[in-house]
């Protein structure tokens, strides 16, 4: 495959979608409506309140487990594909000019940081951020200093979406295929796709949900159940949806992510599958949430006795001197944040 | 045989006076002081700088028990493993005292000594060294 291909394949299938014929109920079937109203509600992430946000034109709505909606924030210009960082706030792409944009949990909106074409953001299990450019990915630390680049259209990839899977590798999508970044080098995963799919999304246990949108007669959208080897296992999973254009897992109330799949459709819909059909929670897309780091197990650690794991003592450093190992400083600026101690 | 008698009684005697002895020798019941006395030391902090906001800190020394924050206003949070006591207190720290502790002996002051380990300052820089820092160990009076 030639480095451009990826891009031309997606220009190319940008045409509407197709109607599809019926099949077969798949293990997710039916579904049903948990929220409408919307145009094209493809960017979604869940907060660590359980609460759904949508990206729906300008717009960013809060959705509640009932169902309700209400404008998060009408100030994002351009929104792409957003996450919620280890701080909670939201993290907002916008390709229009370049700019990623911060959201705190009530809704002020500031310039993070400048992240060239960026088109979706991903919190990594460090707490780190990264984020897609279609020709490339780009790493930055937790507090918005960049890490590191990688060009992955001369590799064969383009970058879409991102994900990150239960064993830590990073995941990218295009519309024509799946690939994963190893040490900066792409890795192919998925490239024989059939046009436009969409995600992955995991669960914990490593199995894999994709989308596909038809755009040929004949050919019925439906969400694709693989194994963590990339088998398929469920060709028509969920059949029962209009033109899909996302998935995603629920999130508690408490923050953990729950058996509840989400799939976002073109209808302005988003469906949810049968919950009986689904098999694990899913696996968390904000790998890292600075709530839910044990005080305890921080003071234990820089007292000496081992308690936190790799990527929470990188974080706390991150967020703390950033010198490259946790530390009392780091503790210090660990209990300024959560408020134990007043930092003033 | 007389000899032997007289040797007896002799030797009774040395009991029973051994005996009043070691039952508290004066004949009124009090016991005179004897044994290690327990009490309370603490450590106190000297430093070079004014804007300290963190220390990690190690005292060592026998029977270390009821170990406690010299300041309310101080975060502190400590890990005792045998004659070690590990130490974090995070605040914004001066001259005085850092936290005081009981001990089964006061007279054995020099068994006690304390480390400094780690320093942050106020914007959470580490110190790049802690040799002018100064830990001392010692009895609170009264």
């Amino acid at each position: 495959m030639s480095g451009r291909t990826p891009l031309l394949v997606l220009l190319a299938l940008t045409a509407a979608s197709v109607d599809a014929p019926a099949q077969e109920p798949g293990p997710g079937d039916p579904t049903t409506i948990f929220v409408t109203g919307f145009s094209e509600p493809c960017r979604t992430e869940f907060n660590s309140e359980g609460d759904l946000f949508v990206k729906d034109g300008a717009v960013i709505y809060r959705v509640a487990p009932d169902g309700s909606s209400t404008v998060f924030t009408e100030e994002v210009p351009d929104g792409r594909g957003f996450t919620f960082d280890a701080f909670d706030d939201m993290i907002v792409p916008s390709p229009g000019n370049s700019t990623i944009y911060k959201v705190s949990p009530e809704g002020v909106v500031t310039e993070f940081i400048s992240v060239f074409n960026a088109r979706r953001a991903r919190t990594g299990p460090d707490g780190s951020l990264w984020f897609a450019a279609i020709d490339s990915i780009h790493h930055y630390d937790a507090m918005g200093r960049h890490l590191a680049s990688f060009d992955v259209m001369s590799q064969g990839g383009a970058a879409f979406g991102l994900r990150f899977s239960p064993s830590g590798e990073l995941y990218f999508s295009s519309w024509g295929g799946y690939w994963k970044l190893v040490d900066g080098v792409v890795v192919p995963v998925l490239t024989d796709v059939l046009p436009r799919a969409g995600g992955p999304t995991f669960d914990e246990l490593g199995n894999i949900y994709t989308y596909h949108e038809s755009v040929t007669e004949g050919d019925p959208h439906r969400v694709i159940l693989y194994d963590s080897a990339w088998e398929v296992v469920d060709d028509a999973f969920v059949t029962d949806v209009e033109p899909p254009c996302g998935t995603m897992f629920g999130r508690d109330d408490d923050g953990s992510t729950n058996a509840r799949l989400f799939i976002s459709q073109r209808d302005g819909t988003i469906v949810e599958a049968n919950p009986a059909g689904i098999a694990a929670p899913g696996f968390p897309v904000v790998g890292l949430s600075l709530s839910e780091i044990d005080e305890e197990d921080c003071a234990d650690e820089v007292v000496g006795v081992p308690a936190l794991s790799e990527n929470e003592s990188t974080f706390l450093d991150v967020i703390g001197n950033n010198n490259g190992s946790y530390d009392v400083g780091d503790f210090r600026a660990y209990l300024v944040r959560t408020g134990v101690v007043d930092g003033s | 045989m007389l000899m032997e008698k007289l040797f007896i009684g002799l030797l009774m005697s040395a009991v029973s006076a051994v005996g009043l002895v070691a039952c508290g020798g004066d004949g009124n019941g009090d016991l005179p002081p004897t044994g290690p006395t327990a009490g309370t030391f603490a450590v106190t902090l000297s430093t070079p700088n004014a804007d300290d906001g963190a220390i990690v800190f190690r005292v060592n020394g026998p029977g270390i028990t009821q170990i406690t924050n010299g300041n309310p206003a101080h975060y502190m949070h400590f890990d005792q493993a045998g004659s070690a006591v590990t130490v974090v207190i995070v605040g914004d720290l001066e001259d005085g005292t850092l936290l005081t502790f009981r001990v089964p002996d006061v007279d054995a002051a020099s068994s006690y000594s304390a480390t400094v380990l780690e320093v942050a300052d106020r914007t959470n820089e580490l110190r790049g060294s802690v040799g002018t820092y100064g830990l001392s160990v010692g009895q609170v009076s009264g």
